[in-house]
């Protein structure tokens, strides 16, 4: 397997360096600039929150393209780089277990990384300058190899990145396994040993469909918080459940009560430098990375709350601000919430309006949108029917019902064949998300032998007809981020949800498929 | 209780049956309708009585009809004209029809309505829930229908019956679409439940058999067999108050611990079956000592007979059937079961590698008042073991020995000595002589008697069982080829009520043999097999005399033909099963044989004269046929459409393709049997 990718990469390298031969003088002569004006102006690092300055900033330097070549950063040619942190990135990806060690190693990988990538982007922002100049095809190729290259990068980065994370251990074990998922929905790698590369073809995907790095780089911090969030999301459920039966008694721990406003604000961590606000922690932290060196220690990235675990504190638990309500301290019978994801839970559950309601059934209303997410995944599947006209998702809650109430009986759909008929409607229902997911896979699929490496070379050779398209103000539309951004969902909690972490992603595909190649691609 | 009183009765009554037409004076007009209708009641032993009795006049012909409350028609098609003949019909049995669909269901609700009670329907696939809709909302007094074979009834159909509010007695055999949803409905619905069978219903498991255990708390009888169910629905079912007969055949999710919820429940438990279930132990019958009135346990094909095992149901005080056929078993597992403080009615023990001369002694010298034994292929006991048995269960009534190879012939000399009570014996395949046949012949109340592969005997040994066993009703002396016309001639002189006798493969049996036979009027089941010497002019004297006939079977004999089938058309007008393969019968005589309508059966392979338009007009003509084996080569030969047309009608077509065997001598077919036995 190991053995096979690498001959992918060597194989996708030299095709690379074959074509930046040709093109070499304009390839090489920019990134010393880039190089120097990067470290200079720190908005760079703010790409992720105010795009439009930075990329004024970052077409400045594209004016002019000294002569140095492009290595004199890297030290290798982009292509000899990548070989060897292909084979970096497979080995990092390995590392089951999580160890402080490696988790530095992959940060000093991340951080050239980023490097690597903020070089290309000046390379773009470059290119666009000169192709108002000169409209021709040699621009176009190498936009191609520009646009290959960048799309390696971040796929490495989102790969290692992925890796990063100490929570990944507990819910998924390893990257490889989410990659595994990934896989299973692509339907043409099912087997674990491809986990890498199906995780590479992945990232392929949102590189192609969003090849402007700012985003992506935005993307990738992203896509860990995602999978915190999902892990915070699901302990918490799980502590709200259980505490019904917590009996700690009372001074034994510490009452916190939050306002109101405080519940229901949006955002609960803000950025000290620049204000901007966050829902979590760990979302604040990879931002804060942004405003210097300082903050991309490990002591800075690590989560707060375990420094302070060798003194013993009391136990904090929460009190709801609602008079009258159990969970309020006043309460004759009160039992605290645990944490304050549950008390904002709670809150919105209880004390809310239900403004979500489902699409599909229009009659469930929800006041936290996770609940309702998780109604729509099941919502309309309810086929167990009861003779009083209740519905069950699961056939053991009917026979209960059934078995407690005198009179009522299991209803069988009127007629057993249409019931049929139902089920692969259902089915047809929900091959919608399937298939948005399968094309995403569909073209890395056509070469499944090849690997990622060769497949994102395909990709972009596709796409190279409408360069404009590809780099089109368009793509820096804010509906881009906000598709990522208001996407509540985490991506690697089941296959169902995975589809839904593509769906936002092919929307912003169609959104801006003013370029035919996105279309033409999904075709 | 009416047996006695009908023998008593029926010769008058035939006398005046003869009477009547000569003496012409209408007396008969002084017998009110209730009077008749006591007098028809005992004419249920023969059907063609029945028959007779209303075709003398018109008001008897109406006194029959209001009479009548049983049917088992043969076509579906003539329903409506039967139906409003017979007005007062409780129960109608619709196992003998072809193809019942729902418009005959819907027919048969619409003309019965309340009146019908119980309904057979256990042998068509063709209607669904729309018929049993109909059925169950039209006759409110349906006490019983039976389902099983169904395979295509769904769980629509299930809820269709629920409507059935009265409904106490319901099989669901083989009703494998219905599922848990169906089952939950009928328990929803039908509250009076009483006895359920839910064999082969392999869609249903714990949730339908619990809710059934929860909502019909009449169950009195409850089948389970092969059905998934685990331990989670054990504990409602030992629950019902009234389940007096529990059947968990092959169910291979249950094991010690579900039974452990046995000892919470249960009192009034009488049968339990829980043969092949192979995970329980003598651990978990051991919680069975709870139930008090536990009477009958099958354990057969289930985990080894040891000490353990014996000793876990010593205390079960009120059983005395036990069924352990193809349990393995120790000596030390047959002593405590000698060691018992009841006193067995009933044990079988076939096919248990472990019995041996001294386990079956010290079991039977406490088990003195054993009525029914089986010990089929014990193939280790002796002569001890006979001894032993005849000794200490003189009371025996039926003993089953099939294959006790080691027994020799003089042990089977003993056995007519001492169990002068037996009334059927299986001695198929064992060393019995002519001593031990006349000894047997002693047991005067024989009615079933298998001789089957005994080639040791001879004509001398059946003359002494026709002689003495007047009351025989079945024989069977499969290839016993040491028997000739002289012995048959003399069961057929001695047993007048024989209805069953089997004597395929004596290969000197002539017509002779069947023209006394002829004489045997009850008749009904004739296998003469492998017999090359019997001719058409034997089988039309069998067709002449036995009006009863249902089942015959002259494969390989080669020297019946046409002529032969057209007194049998003619004559054997109950015939349902036939076997004509190697016979000389042509078209002519299948076409003649098309004329009886009951016909359902027909195996019909290697008949040389039978061309495929023959074929086709034969199978056009007989329309009530259920099930035809053929040689594959018709196939092609015969037009798909036709094939598609008897198949609609109900009709089930089994291709053969088998070559033509010589056949074998038959000391050579037993050793070759012999060498087939491991």
């Amino acid at each position: 397997m190991d053995h096979k990718d690498k001959v992918c990469a060597d194989t996708w390298a030299k095709d690379l360096r074959n074509k930046t031969c040709s093109d070499r003088p304009k390839f090489a002569n920019f990134s010393a600039h880039q190089h120097q004006n990067k470290w200079e102006d720190p908005s760079i690092f703010d790409y992720g929150i105010r795009i439009e300055p930075s990329f004024q900033k970052l077409s400045q330097p594209s004016e002019d393209q000294t002569s140095l070549p492009h290595n004199s950063n890297n030290e290798k040619t982009t292509a000899d780089g990548e070989d060897v942190q292909m084979n970096e990135i497979f080995h990092a990806s390995k590392i089951q277990d999580w160890d402080p060690s490696t988790m530095l190693t992959n940060l000093s990988f991340l951080e050239q990384k980023i490097h690597q990538l903020q070089d290309l982007v000046h390379l773009i922002v470059g290119r666009r300058g000169q192709v108002l100049g000169r409209p021709d095809e040699l621009v176009a190729q190498q936009q191609q190899l520009i646009t290959a290259d960048l799309t390696s990068i971040i796929a490495q980065l989102i790969s290692t990145a992925g890796s990063l994370l100490p929570s990944v251990k507990h819910t998924l074990s390893s990257t490889s396994a989410s990659a595994g998922q990934f896989g299973q929905l692509g339907g043409s790698f099912v087997s674990s040993g491809a986990g890498t590369e199906a995780s590479v073809k992945l990232q392929m995907n949102c590189g192609n469909k969003l090849p402007e790095q700012p985003n992506q780089t935005d993307l990738i911090s992203n896509y860990g918080t995602e999978l915190n969030y999902h892990i915070e999301e699901h302990e918490s459920k799980d502590e709200e459940d259980a505490d019904e039966g917590e009996n700690l008694p009372p001074g034994t721990y510490e009452i916190l009560q939050l306002e109101k406003e405080e519940i229901l604000a949006p955002h609960t961590h803000f950025c000290a430098i620049c204000g901007k606000g966050f829902k979590r922690d760990a979302n604040l932290r990879m931002h804060m990375r942004g405003h210097g060196d300082e903050y991309k220690t490990p002591a800075a990235l690590a989560k707060p709350n375990k420094d302070s675990s060798s003194e013993p504190t009391l136990i904090k638990r929460y009190s709801c601000p609602y008079a009258g309500c159990k969970r309020n301290k006043d309460h004759k019978k009160f039992q605290p919430l645990k944490t304050i994801l549950c008390v904002k839970n709670h809150y919105k559950r209880t004390h809310c309006d239900k403004s979500y309601t489902c699409s599909r059934c229009n009659t469930k209303k929800f006041s936290v949108i996770a609940d309702l997410k998780t109604h729509e995944k099941h919502c309309g599947k309810d086929k167990w029917l009861c003779s009083c006209g209740t519905t069950f998702s699961r056939k053991d809650k009917l026979f209960g019902h059934i078995a407690l109430f005198q009179g009522h009986t299991p209803a069988i759909p009127l007629d057993e064949t249409k019931s049929a008929v139902g089920a692969s409607e259902h089915g047809e229902g929900s091959e919608a998300p399937n298939r948005v997911g399968s094309i995403n896979f569909n073209f890395g699929s056509t070469l499944p032998s090849a690997g990622g490496l060769v497949q994102n070379i395909m990709d972009v050779k596709e796409s190279v007809d409408h360069p404009t398209s590809y780099f089109s103000p368009l793509n820096f539309d804010t509906c881009n981020f906000d598709g990522f951004h208001e996407f509540p969902r985490p991506p690697f909690e089941d296959s169902e949800s995975s589809f839904s972490f593509l769906m936002p992603g092919s929307c912003n595909y169609t959104h801006k498929t003013g370029g035919e190649s996105n279309s033409k691609q999904v075709e | 209780m009416a047996t006695t009183t009908e023998l008593k009765l029926s010769p008058p009554l035939q006398s005046i049956k003869t009477q009547k037409p000569i003496s012409n004076t209408n007396f008969f007009h002084f017998l009110s309708d209730e009077l008749i209708f006591i007098i028809l009641d005992f004419l249920d032993s023969n059907p063609t009585d029945r028959k007779s009795f209303s075709l003398v006049c018109k008001s008897f012909y109406s006194i029959e009809s209001k009479h009548r409350r049983t049917l088992t028609p043969l076509r579906s098609d003539h329903l409506p004209s039967i139906l409003t003949r017979y007005t007062s019909l409780t129960r109608l049995d619709l196992t003998l029809c072809p193809r019942v669909t729902d418009s005959s269901l819907i027919t048969i609700s619409n003309a019965c309505k309340s009146n019908l009670q119980s309904i057979d329907l256990s042998r068509s696939k063709y209607f669904s829930g729309a018929g049993l809709q109909s059925l169950a909302v039209n006759c409110k007094n349906m006490v019983e229908i039976d389902l099983s074979n169904a395979t295509e009834l769904k769980d629509s159909a299930a809820a269709a019956l629920a409507e059935a509010k009265n409904l106490e007695r319901l099989w669901l055999g083989r009703c494998k679409q219905i599922t848990d949803m169906g089952v939950g409905c009928i328990a929803v619905g039908c509250r009076k439940l009483k006895l359920i069978s839910l064999k082969w219903c392999l869609g249903v498991d714990d949730l339908g058999v619990e809710l059934l255990a929860l909502k019909c708390k009449d169950l009195r009888s409850l089948d389970l067999s092969y059905l998934p169910i685990t331990d989670k629905c054990l504990p409602s079912i030992f629950e019902l108050p009234y389940l007096e007969d529990l059947v968990l055949e092959g169910c291979f999710g249950i094991d010690d611990d579900s039974l452990a919820a046995f000892k919470h429940g249960c009192k009034s438990l009488k049968k339990l079956d829980i043969s092949s279930c192979q995970n329980i132990s003598h651990n978990g019958l051991a919680s069975l000592t709870s139930g008090r009135v536990l009477e009958q346990l099958v354990l057969s094909h289930g985990s080894p007979v040891t000490l353990a095992l014996a000793d876990s149901l010593k205390r079960l005080t009120m059983l005395h059937s036990i069924k352990l056929d193809g349990c393995s078993i120790t000596y030390a597992g047959l002593q405590a079961i000698g060691s018992w403080c009841v006193s067995l009615r009933d044990l079988s023990l076939s096919k248990c590698p472990g019995v041996t001369d001294d386990g079956l002694s010290s079991l039977l010298t406490k088990h003195k008042d054993l009525r029914k034994l089986d010990i089929t292929c014990c193939r280790k006991i002796t002569y001890a073991s006979i001894d032993h048995i005849t000794v200490s269960c003189t009371a025996l009534t039926s003993l089953r020995m099939e294959s006790c190879t080691l027994v020799p012939r003089e042990a089977f000399v003993l056995i007519g000595q001492r169990c002068g009570l037996l009334e059927e014996i299986d001695i198929t395949d064992n060393e019995i002589d002519d001593e031990g046949l006349k000894s047997i012949s002693r047991c005067s109340e024989l009615t079933s008697l298998k001789l089957g592969i005994c080639l040791n005997i001879t004509d001398e040994g059946v003359s002494q069982v026709g002689m003495g066993c007047s009351k025989l009703v079945e024989l069977d002396l499969y290839r016993c080829t040491g028997i000739t016309d002289s012995g048959i001639s003399a069961v057929a002189r001695g047993c007048p009520g024989l209805e069953m006798i089997n004597i395929a493969y004596c290969k000197d049996i002539t017509d002779s043999s069947l023209i006394s036979l002829s004489k045997c009027s009850s008749l009904n089941t004739v296998e003469s097999r492998g017999c090359p010497l019997i001719t058409s002019l034997g089988l039309a004297a069998i067709a002449v005399g036995c009006k009863q006939l249902v089942k015959l079977d002259i494969k390989k004999c080669i020297n019946i033909d046409d002529a032969g089938m057209i007194p049998l058309a003619h004559f054997s007008q109950n015939l349902r099963q036939i076997n004509l393969s190697y016979t000389s019968v042509t078209d002519v005589g299948l076409l003649s044989l098309a004329s009886i309508s009951c016909l359902q059966s027909l195996t019909i392979l290697h008949l040389m004269g039978l061309t495929a338009s023959g074929l086709a007009a034969a199978l056009l003509a007989c329309g009530g046929l259920t099930k035809v084996k053929l040689q594959a080569t018709f196939k092609s030969l015969v037009p798909q459409a036709l094939f598609e047309h008897f198949e609609a009608r109900g009709c089930l077509f089994q291709w053969r393709d088998k070559f033509f065997r010589a056949e074998l001598d038959p000391q050579c077919w037993k050793l070759q049997l012999e060498d087939a036995i491991p």
